[in-house]
């Protein structure tokens, strides 16, 4: 009989030891319609049950190494039945298991790639990492010895290592690695670690650190950058000279090896303790430090001295925990998110537009910034951008389509602008003839500390400035958010200029396509109801209307048009057509295919054609990243 | 799906993964079936990914997928005899959407702290995946009832442990 039959006659007693013995697995049927029946009559006893239950399964994700997952078929055959031995033995003799410290979704993975799809499983463990290391960490139960092992619960997932990661039993862990308690170090390279209780931990090598708890840690030597959701608020991280507790923030901390330890505040709050002389308990009174602050303390008893802030000194670390923040609507905000991304080598703002367009956060697409009143533009400034060391951060702000028509990204009117009147007054267009180069991309600017930030124009090449920053906005999917390309409203051929009465569009592509990509997208679109198709260039007439109307006044280098064809000699325009050869640049080499590209050529650059001509080019070449074309609408009425 | 919304797929799991394992395991507290659902739960967010809602919150959403994978589960488990019925584990399910989580971090470390060290070794070799009871029990030279009644006194001792120190947060609440 078992124990806890003892206490039979209490109905509190009772309950508790069926529920003791679902969680051990050694429940009978009988005992388990009982234990049903008794949760079932009363919502108190189901409270009871869920907190003690919620216990067990806690304890069972401290333990869970995940080799069970691994092992999951295997169980399933060999436990058929009623579980007889108790749920939480394995069945398994510990001298032969190989831990795999992956979590359980990426084991199954990795033990079952064929069923998942090899795609599938390919992708989610390069994302997710999967290892399997010899489990030499942990001491075994010997017959003879009495148990050895100290209690090392799991508390953090590796998330990713660029160098060796190691644990105090010199087991070197894989990204996807359980982590459990116990000193870790990293030589060079840097680690990501997330706590169950959801910090963000990336530790720079050579550092030393021991995790506690998944809501503490201490930092012996070496550099991390934290950041701590809201789950993680009251995290605690210890250095030789001061304990550091997060009270919702982005830091960064230092170990020097003589114990010396800095914190610069990213974001947030972090509550500064000075540690007892004797390393013993933490002073009561915090020193609370916020945003922008930061704090040397080189000995125990006190909480050191005010230094100079710096972000640059926690260098790209300080990226990787900079999350996107939030002007939420209560605080007249529009309930957007915007981040500032700073990048360790220079961007264009084609890349930047790109980029922006292929990030998520929380689900919500990305595009470079538009600032469209005072208060978001004082919201970027203030919270964004504040004091960090960069001259230049590229928004969705650009008239490449059209000089001296600055549009937005997203189609947004231009009505607020806050270009920079000192020391020149923006945009210059750095003096450039109203056409063909200078400069057609915004970004927010500060030449001089002395300076305000404010608007200015740059060139596409940023030759006076590099630009290694840019400011994504994430908000909810609006059509034109979720395309990679802009344009501005089409022109129309009047047939009082001798024109035809269709419409031309020009279209700006940040991510290269086909030409048959480009072609689809253009007979997809519509204006006033009729579908366009890529531009045919029947004649002189048109071809000069085109290049008056579209090219001259725009920065993109090349558009495609209509033209398309299996060999140089059978050439065709969309609408069916025949071009006129003569005119036409010829291929270099021979391919199976050609299109259509109107170029231009700086070395031309004069009346009629300024610089631009009709070329070709294999079908199999797609444009090298950002290029044009133009879309051409029949006239509404047939 | 982008690299990116693959990566922000990666964080939200990896830093809600014990919280998920903890809500399966609660309402099916058996070690293996936990895995297979947990498991199953994991494959169905990856491929639902794409309609994740954000204000719905990662966990909920989770949960939500998680339970949908439970009462499969049920149904299908020839090992009836071992769980609770599908309207027990409902009724369970509703009552958690409804009360505060039991296990709060903070809570939980500091009762743990307070084990003795021979408790907290005796919780790990019972929990350890590697081992198991009667190892521990013959190690220990006792029988496998022995150790069920320790652990259910360590379990008691951090439940009511916690719940001193959730009534403590709240007395601490009501001064400010």
């Amino acid at each position: 009989m078992n124990e806890s039959d003892q206490n039979v006659g209490d109905p509190d007693e009772t309950f508790l030891a069926l529920t003791n013995r679902m969680c051990d697995g050694t429940i009978t049927p009988d005992e388990l319609e009982r234990l049903g029946g008794l949760l079932r009559e009363d919502p108190e006893r189901r409270e009871t049950y869920l907190a003690y239950v919620s216990l067990h399964a806690h304890l069972m994700w401290q333990y869970r190494t995940g080799e069970s997952a691994a092992n999951l078929a295997s169980d399933r055959a060999a436990d058929p039945g009623v579980a007889t031995g108790g749920d939480l033995s394995c069945g398994v003799e510990p001298s032969q298991r190989v831990s795999g410290t992956a979590g359980g979704f990426t084991t199954w993975l990795a033990s079952r790639p064929v069923t998942v799809g090899a795609v599938l499983a390919t992708a989610v463990l390069a994302l997710l990492g999967v290892t399997l290391i010899p489990w030499s960490g942990r001491a075994t139960i010997g017959t003879e010895d009495r148990p050895t092992t100290t209690a090392t619960p799991f508390v953090a997932t590796l998330r990713e290592t660029s160098g060796a990661f190691w644990t105090d039993q010199q087991v070197a862990l894989n990204a996807g690695a359980r982590v459990p308690t116990g000193e870790v170090r990293i030589e060079r390279g840097e680690a990501e670690l997330v706590f169950d209780s959801g910090a963000q931990l990336i530790l720079r090598g050579p550092a030393r650190m021991t995790l506690e708890s998944s809501l503490s840690a201490s930092l012996h030597s070496g550099q991390l950058v934290a950041h701590m959701p809201s789950t993680a608020v009251g995290f605690r991280v210890q250095t030789p000279t001061a304990v550091f507790v997060d009270q919702g923030t982005e830091f960064g901390l230092l170990a020097e090896p003589d114990g010396t330890s800095e914190v610069h505040v990213f974001r947030g709050q972090v509550d500064v303790l000075a540690l007892a002389e004797d390393g013993g308990a933490a002073a009561a009174n915090p020193l609370e430090l916020v945003d922008g602050q930061a704090r040397r303390i080189s000995q125990r008893g006190n909480v050191g001295s005010q230094v100079a802030y710096s972000k640059a000194r926690f260098g790209l670390l300080s990226q990787r925990v900079a999350e996107p923040i939030a002007w939420p609507v209560a605080e007249g905000g529009n309930g957007h998110y915007y981040q500032l991304v700073i990048s360790d080598k220079p961007v264009t703002w084609h890349e930047a537009a790109l980029k922006s367009a292929n990030t998520y956060f929380r689900g919500l697409p990305g595009h470079l910034a538009s600032v469209t009143s005072a208060a978001e533009d004082e919201f970027i400034v203030g919270q964004l951008i504040r004091q960090e060391p960069i001259r230049g951060i590229w928004i969705g702000l650009t008239d490449v389509l059209k000089e001296s028509q600055f549009q937005w990204i997203t189609g947004e009117p231009v009505e607020y602008t806050h270009w920079a009147n000192v020391p020149t007054q923006q945009p210059d267009n750095f003096r450039e003839a109203d056409w063909h180069g200078g400069e057609d991309y915004g970004m927010y600017s500060k030449l001089l500390p002395k300076y305000p930030w404010a608007w200015n124009d740059l060139s596409i090449d940023s030759m006076h400035e590099k630009v290694s920053a840019y400011l994504v906005e994430y908000e909810p999917a609006v059509n034109t958010l979720r395309q990679t390309s802009m344009s501005l409203p089409p022109v129309r051929w009047d047939e009082s200029e001798g024109g035809n009465g269709h419409h031309y569009r020009l279209v700006l592509s940040f991510e290269s396509a086909s030409w048959q990509e480009v072609r689809q997208r253009a007979q997809d679109s519509q204006f006033n109801g009729v579908a366009g198709d890529l531009v045919s260039l029947q004649s002189d007439a048109e071809m000069q209307f085109v290049i008056e109307k579209l090219l001259r006044v725009c920065g993109i280098p090349e558009q495609m048009i209509g033209l398309s064809g299996s060999s140089f000699e059978d050439l065709t325009w969309t609408d069916g057509s025949d071009p006129d050869t003569a005119q036409i640049g010829k291929p270099l080499l021979p391919a199976n295919g050609f299109y259509g590209l109107l170029r231009w050529d700086a070395t031309r650059n004069h009346p009629p054609s300024y610089g631009w001509s009709i070329q070709t080019r294999a079908m199999d070449v797609q444009p090298s990243d950002w290029f044009g074309y133009i879309v051409e609408y029949p006239d509404d009425i047939p | 799906m982008s690299k990116e919304s693959q990566s922000e797929f990666a964080m939200l799991y990896i830093q809600n993964q014990g919280r998920v394992y903890g809500y399966i395991a609660t309402l099916i507290p058996n070690r293996s079936d936990a895995e297979d659902i947990l498991q199953r739960t994991s494959m169905v967010m990856w491929q639902k990914w794409d309609q994740y809602d954000p204000d719905r919150g990662f966990v909920s959403w989770a949960r939500g997928i998680a339970l949908n994978e439970i009462r499969n589960f049920l149904r299908r488990s020839e090992r009836k005899n071992v769980h609770l019925s599908e309207a027990v584990v409902d009724m369970l399910a509703e009552q958690i959407e409804t009360s505060t989580d039991p296990i709060r971090a903070e809570a939980f470390e500091q009762c743990f702290s307070k084990l003795e060290r021979k408790q907290r070794s005796l919780l790990e070799q019972c929990y350890l995946e590697s081992m198991g009871v009667k190892v521990v029990a013959d190690a220990l030279g006792t029988t496998r009832d022995a150790i069920y009644m320790r652990l259910h006194r360590i379990r008691k001792s951090l439940i009511n442990c916690m719940n001193h120190q959730l009534s403590d947060d709240n007395v601490a609440q009501q001064r400010v």
